[in-house]
């Protein structure tokens, strides 16, 4: 069977997806979205029950591998020092991510001329600057403006409850006279766009049934599809598909029975986050392009980069009722974010603070941690920690190396028979010291705010939310995949805008960028349109 | 495998287990006393692996303290249980940690035990919570840092 040719045929319906579906609607071509996941309902997510904090980590878990859904596919990671994690869906990660919402530095665009290594972007900062204030808008972002560590922005809602466990980390940092500031949330704290404000849960990382936390599901999708884009589930994308004059024109996909469909599009705009997108156009082999689509570089698949993290747990004598609230949005810190080679390695790391755990995942942490065991002596240990403790993510900038990659796995498929990811990642001596250090400095902050106990993650490895780099951009073919607007270099129809174009990671979450991005690509295949193929 | 469990056939052993693992202390419930067995096996249980070792390493607890007396293990003072559970450690290193960890995860979802730690027996929505907004004084400290709108970039770190 073949659909309808389409104008636009996007292949992924999450957070850049849905950023790119949103504008490119304005072209007045035909949209369609293929979303391999289904739309989630907000009535399903673990918060509406009891037994919340045993479904997150399970049946909601974001590592694919745990979750085994059958529209999940899943990731060898056994030669990965970071599990990949991710959802797959309408909204993707941004259903179970817990909505930190930093933006890069303008440094975070220039780290060869900064600091001698990896690539500088072809774009800066200024340049994605109005794109990251729309999706603010679109997203509905909380915050404080006037952060000292960024061009001015003002994020369109208040900032969101500190509660008593922000205002103690915070006289941490004050102590040690490090920069902190509130930190910017894709979650409302009013009212907004039809849409009621946050209450609290604490559920963020599995979903949030009030609607309060941004998913694309909730935000850009509705008013795409107010414009008239279209999206189809249940069909999991196996190639894209390349016509004789050398353009894509199209793809073959499993619908949601298995059957083999093809959809025609003039353009094709893939957003499957760093492992999805590599992997699709690995996939997408043909006589032209024998090692991949768009890959006459040798580049793609290559360059993964992750945003290796420590994590520190402080544990106070003060009752925070820590699980309440939103899970990451208290404060941040780039104290440490920019490069200072008299503590021995490049670039940096940022703080993020986060709550405390539920009843259930604070014996669990209690447990690993060796701070909480059964038997006598189990209630005065865990009330120690119930309600008493603070986390500090410490989420360090990852430099692409080309030996981390993601390529087909020889033997794994998903179910519909497609070859699967295979994750291949180390950390580097730069990051293995950008970690200790910043543990160092996680310990000491803690304590400076009157923790008495810290604990330690010295590297998270259920971490893999931040997928990049594995289709960078770049002005040269040959050491790029894609060009300073997201178009692939050897397909002039193909444009990829999720966080696989990434040039470097930064140190700060990347979905603030990634939408920016894919803003500011479909701005210029809109302003390009009359000349795409020529 | 299962159904030839002894172990897994007694529930006043099973019962004892739980609350050697969370006893009841204070004002919190023990957590053999709620029930809680089909939560705790069920994690457990997902694999014929897992259901071997955990219905191995009970039949073997359940011996041991049939052996020191015949009534069993609820009959056995805290300290003879812990004895009789560590008796069987070596050849069971990974029973305890295991029951230890699905028990807290059922235990810690109980409205009963919610009540206890003084928090509300009901999922997170729709009641959500309250949560204190920034103080004053911090957010007058922020303000006196925080850049303003048309500041020149010139000297920032950024």
């Amino acid at each position: 069977m073949t659909d309808e040719p389409v104008g636009v045929l996007i292949i992924g319906a999450g957070a850049s997806g849905a950023a790119f579906a949103w504008s490119i609607a304005e072209a007045g071509m035909s949209v369609l979205c293929l979303e391999q996941g289904p739309w989630v309902k907000q009535s399903d997510y673990p918060g509406n029950g009891m037994d919340w904090e045993s479904r997150a980590p399970t049946e909601w878990s974001p590592n694919p591998n745990v979750r085994k859904r059958p529209t999940d596919y899943p990731v060898d990671d056994q030669d990965s020092a970071i599990t990949p994690v991710m959802f797959n869906g309408v909204g993707g990660s941004t259903i179970l991510w817990t909505a930190h919402f930093p933006r890069f530095t303008p440094n975070d665009f220039r780290v060869r001329s900064l600091d001698g290594v990896a690539e500088d972007w072809p774009i800066s900062y200024y340049d994605l600057e109005p794109y990251y204030a729309t999706n603010d808008r679109m997203m509905g972002v909380s915050g404080l403006a006037g952060d000292p560590a960024y061009p001015y922005h003002e994020p369109p809602l208040p900032m969101l409850p500190f509660g008593k466990l922000g205002e103690t980390l915070a006289g941490g940092f004050e102590k040690l006279r490090w920069h902190w500031w509130p930190s910017d949330a894709a979650i409302i704290s009013q009212e907004y766009e039809g849409r009621a404000a946050c209450i609290n849960l604490g559920t963020c990382g599995s979903g949030c049934a009030q609607g309060a936390k941004a998913s694309t599901d909730i935000t850009y999708w509705p008013v795409a599809q107010r414009r008239g884009v279209r999206i189809r589930t249940g069909c999991r994308v196996k190639e894209i598909t390349l016509g004789s004059d050398g353009l894509a024109n199209g793809v073959l996909y499993y619908d949601e029975a298995g059957i083999l469909q093809e959809q025609k599009a003039e353009i094709v705009v893939v957003a499957c986050n760093g492992v999805g997108t590599a992997r699709l156009l690995l996939n997408s082999k043909s006589e032209r392009f024998p090692g991949g689509l768009a890959n006459s570089s040798g580049l793609v698949g290559k360059n993964l980069m992750f945003h290796p993290a420590a994590f520190v747990t402080g544990v106070f004598d003060e009752e925070f009722h820590g699980r309440r609230g939103p899970v990451s949005a208290t404060l941040w810190s780039h104290e440490f974010y920019h490069t200072n080679r008299s503590r021995g390695f490049l670039r940096g790391f940022s703080f993020e603070a986060v709550r405390g755990f539920g009843p259930a995942q604070t014996a669990m942490m209690g447990m690993a941690y060796g701070r909480v065991g059964w038997g006598p002596g189990h209630h005065q240990a865990y009330a120690k920690m119930f309600g008493h403790t603070a986390g500090l993510v410490c989420l360090t900038d990852d430099l692409p190396e080309e030996h981390n990659r993601v390529t087909l796995d020889t033997l794994l498929k998903d179910s519909n028979g497609i070859p699967a990811p295979k994750v291949t990642y180390t950390l580097s001596e730069n990051t293995r010291k950008i970690l200790a250090f910043a543990a160092e400095r996680g310990d000491e902050v803690m304590r400076a705010a009157g923790a008495h106990d810290v604990m330690i993650d010295p590297q998270m490895r259920v971490a893999g939310w931040h997928l990049m780099g594995t289709a960078r951009m770049g002005r040269d073919p040959g050491s790029s995949v894609v060009n300073e607007w997201g178009r692939a270099h050897d397909v002039k129809n193909l444009f990829i805008v999720d966080g696989s174009v990434f040039v470097t990671g930064a140190a700060v979450n990347p979905t603030s960028t990634i939408q920016a991005l894919a803003l500011y690509i479909a701005a210029n295949v809109k302003k390009n349109l009359a000349s795409l193929f020529d | 495998m299962s159904e030839q469990s002894a172990a897994l056939s007694d529930s006043g052993f099973l019962r004892a287990m739980l609350n050697l693992v969370i006893p009841p202390e204070g004002g919190m419930p023990g957590a053999g006393d709620l029930d809680l067995w089909p939560a705790v096996a069920g994690p457990l249980s997902q694999d014929a692996a897992g259901r071997a070792a955990l219905s191995a390493g009970l039949d073997a607890v359940r011996a041991a303290a049939l052996a020191r007396d015949h009534r069993g293990l609820a009959a056995l003072a805290a300290a003879a249980a812990l004895e009789v559970v560590q008796s069987v450690a070596a050849e069971h290193p990974r029973l305890m940690p295991a029951l230890a960890r699905a028990t807290a995860m059922a235990y810690y979802q109980q409205p009963a035990v919610l009540i206890a730690l003084g928090e509300p027996a009901r999922p997170p929505f729709p009641g959500g919570f309250e949560l204190e907004p920034i103080s004053p004084e911090w957010l007058a400290l922020l303000e006196g840092r925080a850049q303003r709108g048309g500041d020149s970039a010139q000297g920032r770190a950024w």
